[in-house]
């Protein structure tokens, strides 16, 4: 039974705590209220941002700016807010006077900051490709507050603008950048593209004719070669053997008129017979000595040839014949010993013709000083024409090997051209890429430059301010009548928390039972609290003096302020216009 | 000379009678009571006495109204309280044949005084007793309480039973009606500082035993004390007493205080406590 509260407890708490609770509750109440009224109103105004899109389609021009909303408001916000322009526009429309003393200069700006609010304002957008409904930001709201509504007007619409010029700013930087950026891409790239056909040119002309271009007419020049070539040949061929049938007859012809001598006929061909004589010589002189008629005789003969003929070329022939007696005396030596008489023979033979050749060989250039001319007309005929043949099988030889040389030549282009081939494609192709990729930089240097003609004639997505910032003409905070009612129901906990714990604290004995349960002995009876009339009339006495006092207290103090402090009318307009101000706030509270 | 002579020689007779009997006011008249009835204790006589020594100090009803005397005024309903207070109380004395109460209480200024009288006077107001209602509170007066005379019926007894401690007087000098009927008052007197040596002394035994002895059956005696933890003298005064009352007062009285009192009435005649001041409508 104790445990459970019943209404008489409480109505009995209330009795017992009736001046704490009200006490409490009071002053609770006055605390709140003043603190209601004291808070200076704060003014609050606020403009409206709108991000319009750009006039034109993005399907024909792309827009300068490719974030979303929210990115861009945030950064242009980090800007805005930087301490240098906040400065500014503290200094321009002088806030914060009363705390320029108390604050330091950051936290000021802090302040400022704090007092600037920044809300987006989010609708659901279709996507015009996608067609699905995405929430982006379309729009954002400025606000500032503070205690003079006009200097807040100012500083709103100040602070819309700053944004507006710096989205602005941004967006030509953007596009400035882009621009100039594409343009050095774009520069670069012809460089390489020159650079690249140079070195094509270069390798054309380096390797001209082996290009794969010209296979075709390598090979049929070749093949013209060939054919020339062939003919050529055909006809070297057959000048060629015009030439050995000419030689043939030409053996047969003697070149000179045959010559008498002695009447007779001594030979065909008296090169030839001299040629004899002097072998005929030799191989005398090896056998006899000089004095021998026969060999007088053939020296004779030998000497009048030489006379007619002139001397004629034996050089070669002796040197055969002193091959020919060096290999006999060296057989000969061998299987007879050097006593032998033939090879004492052969000595003397190999001697002489040794002396021959030497004698010939010094000799050699100036012996053919005087050739015997031929002056058979059909031996110089014939030798006329072996002479053409010989020129003409020169000339076909010399021509085939001309021929042969430039075959070679187109041989080589051909077997080059396949490296060739490779190479020249590899630049081709490198080429290729430059060029592709010069032309879609070059797109999209016409993007961005009609971008940023969509920027210059202010036709590009941009901020606008939607609304301006009106004059607050009432308060946004504080919320009075909030703070008030909040005191109330604070007052009120207060009071029943504090008056609780007194309670709580109390342990005077309430009710009989509490007693009884102490006492082993009954509560007799409970006797009320008994006040005669004339208690209730002196205390209503002591009420009243009471409150004659606290008046006269008020009067005495009013008469000292008006002797020492100020004048009372001075101070009546003074709490007319705190009333003044305290009624409005209420006033404009309810 | 021969007037005031005459009233001089009468005085000394009446005191000379009174000197016989103590304490005995001629009673008016008395019905015959049958053994049975008085076996049953159920019919007592009733009681119509004519103070013949005892002083009269006639208050005014509205002084004693507001002296809170409020067994008197039959307008008041809380009398009802006192009245249940009275039967049990009575009932209580009736089972051990007693006739001495002691009111006392935790702390001082709890409504001994207030109650002691207007039990007293409840008593007084059934027909067949009589009361005698002492101020054993021999304190110091303080701000809010002299004594019981001053306070409750507003005049000024400066005799009392101090002075018949100190031998100074003797009871019958100093005893007073009220005004009303049955009701006679010692009141204290002076304060002293050593009540309780004098509360104990001899004198003050010899007193208690006439008191009882005498009036048994009839009279009730009411003491009223200070309280028991400011000072001996409740306990003192316990010794001779049939009952022992305990004044409690609702939300000042602390459990701490009220269980110290009854460790000091261990053993002692305690057989009620009294809810005092309550300001609750309901019990």
């Amino acid at each position: 039974m104790e445990n459970e509260i019943e209404s008489k407890d409480i109505k009995n708490f209330i009795r017992r705590r009736k001046k704490c609770l009200l006490i409490t509750f009071f002053l609770f109440l006055l605390l709140g209220l003043s603190i209601a009224i004291i808070l200076p109103p704060i003014y609050q105004s606020q403009t409206t941002i709108l991000i319009e899109e750009q006039q034109i389609s993005d399907e024909y021009v792309q827009s300068a700016y490719t974030g979303y909303a929210e990115e861009r408001i945030e950064m242009i916000n980090q800007q805005v807010l930087a301490r240098d322009k906040l400065m500014e526009i503290i200094d321009q429309y002088d806030l914060y006077a009363d705390l320029r003393d108390r604050l330091t200069k950051n936290e000021i700006i802090k302040k400022m900051r704090g007092d600037i609010y920044l809300e987006n304002i989010q609708a659901p957008l279709i996507n015009r490709r996608t067609s699905r409904s995405i929430i982006t930001t379309v729009a954002f709201t400025l606000s500032y507050e503070g205690k003079d509504p006009e200097s807040v007007q100012k500083v709103t619409n100040r602070l819309a603008s700053l944004y507006i010029e710096a989205d602005t700013l941004k967006r030509s930087e953007a596009v400035v950048n882009t621009t100039n950026f594409l343009k050095e891409e774009l520069s670069r790239l012809k460089k390489q593209i020159q650079i690249q056909e140079t070195k094509i040119s270069k390798f054309k002309r380096s390797n001209l004719g082996q290009l794969p271009e010209y296979t075709g007419s390598n090979l049929n020049t070749i093949s013209r070669l060939e054919e020339q070539r062939q003919r050529i040949e055909m006809q070297l061929r057959s000048v060629e053997e015009k030439n050995i049938m000419l030689k043939g007859k030409i053996a047969t012809v003697d070149p000179l008129t045959p010559i008498i001598i002695d009447g007779k006929r001594v030979a065909a061909n008296p090169k030839e017979r001299l040629k004899f004589l002097y072998l005929e010589l030799i191989s005398l002189q090896s056998v006899y000595s000089k004095k021998h008629p026969d060999i007088k005789k053939v020296k004779r003969e030998i000497s009048e040839l030489e006379s007619k003929i002139g001397k004629s070329d034996t050089y070669v022939a002796k040197v055969k014949k002193l091959m020919y007696v060096k290999n006999q005396l060296a057989v000969k030596k061998g299987e007879l010993g050097s006593n032998h008489p033939d090879v004492i023979k052969l000595t003397k033979e190999e001697k002489v013709l040794s002396q021959e050749v030497n004698k010939l060989a010094t000799g050699h250039e100036t012996a053919n000083i005087s050739k015997e001319k031929p002056d058979n007309p059909l031996y110089i005929n014939l030798e006329s024409q072996i002479a053409s043949t010989e020129a003409d099988i020169k000339s076909f030889k010399l021509a085939i090997q001309k021929l042969n040389s430039e075959s070679v030549k187109y041989y080589k282009r051909i077997e080059n051209g396949p490296r060739v081939e490779k190479k020249y494609n590899e630049l081709l192709r490198d080429f290729e890429v430059i060029r592709v990729k010069y032309r879609e930089i070059s797109d999209k240097l016409m993007t961005a430059k009609s971008t940023k003609e969509l920027e210059e004639t202010d036709r590009g997505e941009k901020f606008i301010i939607k609304s301006k910032a009106y004059l607050p003409e009432k308060p946004t905070k504080p919320n009075r009548l909030g703070i008030s009612i909040l005191a109330c129901i604070v007052a009120l906990g207060a009071s029943i928390g504090f008056s609780s714990i007194r309670e709580g604290l109390d342990h005077s004995l309430k009710t009989a039972d509490q007693i009884k349960n102490l006492t082993a002995v009954p509560v007799l009876s409970v006797i009320s609290f008994i006040v005669t009339d004339e208690e209730k009339r002196s205390a209503r006495f002591k009420k009243l003096f009471w409150s004659f006092g606290i008046l006269m207290v008020i009067g005495l103090s009013l008469v000292i302020v008006d002797q020492f402090i100020m004048k009372l009318d001075n101070l009546a307009l003074k709490l007319n216009q705190i009333w003044t101000i305290v009624f409005e706030r209420i006033g404009l509270a309810a | 000379m021969s007037k005031l002579r005459k009233a001089l020689e009468k005085a000394k007779e009446n005191r000379g009678i009174e000197n016989q009997n103590f304490y005995r006011d001629i009673k008016k008249s008395q019905k015959p009571i049958s053994p049975k009835d008085r076996e049953n204790d159920l019919c007592r006589p009733e009681i119509d006495i004519c103070y013949s020594q005892t002083k009269i100090k006639k208050i005014e009803s509205h002084v004693l109204r507001k002296g809170k005397i409020i067994s008197l005024f039959h307008d008041i309903d809380k009398i009802d309280e006192i009245k249940t207070l009275r039967t049990q109380t009575l009932n209580f004395l009736n089972k051990v044949s007693g006739n001495i109460l002691l009111i006392t209480s935790a702390n001082p200024l709890e409504g001994k005084t207030f109650t002691a009288i207007n039990l007293g006077v409840s008593i007084a107001q059934e027909l067949d007793r009589t009361v005698l209602l002492v101020d054993a509170d021999l304190r110091e007066h303080t701000k809010y309480h002299k004594d019981f005379a001053t306070d409750f019926f507003g005049t000024d007894m400066t005799e009392g039973l101090s002075n018949y401690l100190l031998g100074q007087a003797e009871i019958p000098d100093l005893l007073v009606n009220p005004g009303i009927e049955r009701l006679v008052l010692l009141p204290a007197g002076r304060p002293l500082p050593n009540s309780a040596e004098l509360l104990g002394s001899p004198r003050m035994v010899m007193l208690v035993n006439d008191i009882k002895s005498r009036y048994s059956g009839d009279r009730i005696i009411i003491f009223d004390c200070s309280s028991l933890l400011n000072c001996a003298d409740a306990l003192v005064l316990s010794r001779y007493v049939d009952g022992i009352l305990l004044i409690v007062e609702q939300e000042r009285t602390t459990a701490a205080e009220l269980q110290k009192a009854m460790e000091l009435l261990k053993e002692k005649p305690f057989f009620g406590t009294v809810l005092n001041k309550s300001k609750s409508k309901v019990y």
